[in-house]
């Protein structure tokens, strides 16, 4: 790992909201980097600052301070224009991430045209690559986002984002609205397209069972703060924070079950 | 079975001309909680709304009964079901933020539901609330009582929802979903918490939930559906531990589990209105498929004392 040049490095990482003149740190001194090919999972309560620190990677927030180095450049502050080719974002709610009026597929040309800056047929052509690359039938392309169940949506947002050919893509949630019979299947396809594509990917999730099946390396993070990293496996079987151990003790799991 | 507090017998339910649910018969006890578990769509939501029988819900009873506390629910004039809801029957919907006016604060809201069921009583009420609060993990009660809904995160006012329906103490808890918008952390908390309130009330519960987990923890008998109709239900350790029906075996399987390893989960989804269907509606996504799932027809089969299945090809 060490001769790697890490793709995503983030440094001293400060994002603070400022609501009725009382500031919240929602991110403090977030550092840690990312190689390419790499899925780094994020876990944490809501609140803990995993959204807000991927929407400062993705330029969705303009940090209060540090530094986040994306192949290279320093893009803290930058507009989501300049970074888009680069890195890209898959949220929680597939279907919300979709113009409801407007077929999947036509979702898919417009990133296509923008994001790869083709025209004509080549569109369509490429369009339907993604659709495929994503393990579904490019006749999808041709229904509206109601139309589709929430993991076919959301394989279908993971396809729309390929279109520029990232290097990282941030997963924020992207498996919880989903049933679990469709969970593992997006996750699984993560992980076949790191292994494809090579793609790098942040996956923030609160499902440590799942982060731990797709991940390579784990950060726990909780009131802004990165409180542990480590190597998934690791996290899994010898957590040292307190913290991780919780989150570790709240999985449910069918095993512990209902006792008399 | 003389305890059993609510009965669904043959129930056939309809959504917007659609079979959504067909042939589901079974109980709960009082003081049992049953979870009710399967894939989006697969009908679980219709059944609670069923027995909630609100107008507008948009789900008919094409045929079948729900008996409740020895009332044939299903047959009551609509005044009569009305006047059950909240004091017997409670519902605590997976939409937190809709159950509550945002703009209105809890107390008043708090103080109204009590009212008008005639369980008003001042500041003791208000400190009923306060302890209920308490014990679902929110330790500031009065400066919760004194907020709005649109102030607090889902998870908060899901937990204030769940009070709300609590304390009127129905005799039947109606839950869609009540820990999917709670963080990891206090899932466990409020699911503990429910269990423990329901022994000491003697109240019985329906837990609606894709989280095998959650019906794991909390539920004495658990019922899996798929496609509109029940594949599964028995005793929740006889179900999940030995479960008979390749799909119920499937959703056990797709769980991820603290090994490091990544389940395959489960190919497909679940057919709209399977409820239609001649044969098994799973056989085009199950494992163990056989050339005559097509046709059999749909029956339950006991497999061991109080456990049925409508297949028992997954049985190890």
């Amino acid at each position: 790992m060490n001769e790697a040049k890490a793709i995503l490095k983030v440094r001293g990482l400060y994002k603070t909201f400022k609501r009725k003149g009382v500031a919240a740190e929602a991110v403090s001194d977030g550092t840690f980097e990312l190689m390419p090919g790499e899925i780094l999972g994020i876990v944490g309560e809501s609140g803990s600052g995993k959204s807000t620190l991927l929407r400062c990677i993705a330029c969705l927030e303009r940090p209060t301070a540090g530094e986040i180095e994306l192949d290279g450049r320093n893009i803290a502050g930058k507009r989501p224009s300049n970074v888009c080719r680069t890195v890209q974002m898959v949220f929680q709610d597939a279907a919300n991430s979709f113009n409801p009026r407007m077929k999947t597929g036509a979702a898919i040309d417009e990133a296509v045209r923008q994001l790869a800056g083709l025209s004509g047929g080549s569109v369509r052509k490429r369009r339907d690559e993604l659709i495929r690359m994503v393990g579904l039938d490019p006749s999808l392309g041709e229904r509206y986002p109601g139309e589709l169940s929430g993991g076919q949506c959301q394989r279908l947002a993971i396809a729309r984002t390929l279109a520029g050919e990232p290097k990282v893509l941030l997963c924020d949630e992207v498996t919880s609205a989903l049933d679990v019979s469709a969970q593992a299947q997006i996750a699984g396809l993560l992980a076949a397209l790191r292994r494809e594509l090579g793609l790098a990917i942040v996956f923030v999730s609160h499902d440590l069972a799942l982060v731990g099946g797709v991940c390579d390396r784990i950060l726990v993070m909780r009131g802004g703060k990165i409180v542990e990293t480590g190597a998934a496996m690791e996290m899994l079987t010898a957590p040292r924070e307190e913290y991780t151990k919780l989150l570790l003790s709240s999985v449910l799991s069918v095993e512990d079950g209902y006792e008399e | 079975m003389n305890d059993a507090l609510l009965k669904i017998e043959d129930l056939s339910l309809s959504y917007g001309g659609g079979l959504v649910a067909a042939d589901v018969t079974f109980d709960v006890r009082r003081g049992e909680t049953l979870a009710v578990v399967g894939e989006s769509g697969c009908g679980k939501t219709s059944l609670l709304k069923a027995v909630l029988g609100l107008d507008g819900l948009g789900v008919a009873v094409e045929s079948g009964r729900v008996i409740f506390d020895g009332r044939p629910l299903s047959e009551m004039p609509k005044k009569a079901r009305r006047a059950l809801l909240g004091g017997e029957i409670g519902m605590i919907f997976q939409n937190p933020g809709a159950a509550f006016n945002p703009i209105r604060s809890y107390k008043k809201q708090f103080s109204e539901l009590l009212k008008s069921h005639g369980r008003f009583q001042g500041e003791s009420s208000y400190a009923e609330i306060r302890e209920c609060f308490e014990k679902l993990g929110l330790p500031e009660g009065e400066r919760i009582l004194n907020s709005c809904p649109y102030e607090m995160s889902g998870g908060m006012n899901q937990r204030v929802a769940i009070a709300a329906a609590m304390l009127l103490r129905p005799k039947l808890l109606l839950m869609d979903e009540p820990t999917s918008a709670l963080d990891v952390t206090t899932q466990k908390t409020v699911l503990d918490e429910l269990s423990r309130l329901k022994a000491l009330t003697e109240m019985a519960m329906i837990l609606v939930t894709h989280n095998l987990g959650a019906a794991a923890r909390i539920a004495e008998r658990t019922a899996v559906m798929y496609a509109g109709r029940l594949v599964e239900y028995g005793g929740t350790q006889a179900v999940l531990k030995t479960p008979c029906h390749p799909y119920t075996r499937c959703l056990i399987d797709a769980i991820p589990k603290l090994d490091g390893r990544l389940p395959s989960g489960l190919e497909g989804q679940p057919p709209l209105y399977g409820a239609e269907m001649p044969g098994c509606a799973f056989r085009d996504r199950c494992p163990l498929r056989r050339p005559d799932c097509a046709e059999r027809p749909y029956a339950q089969e006991e497999a061991e004392p109080g456990h049925f299945a409508a297949c028992a090809e997954g049985r190890i």
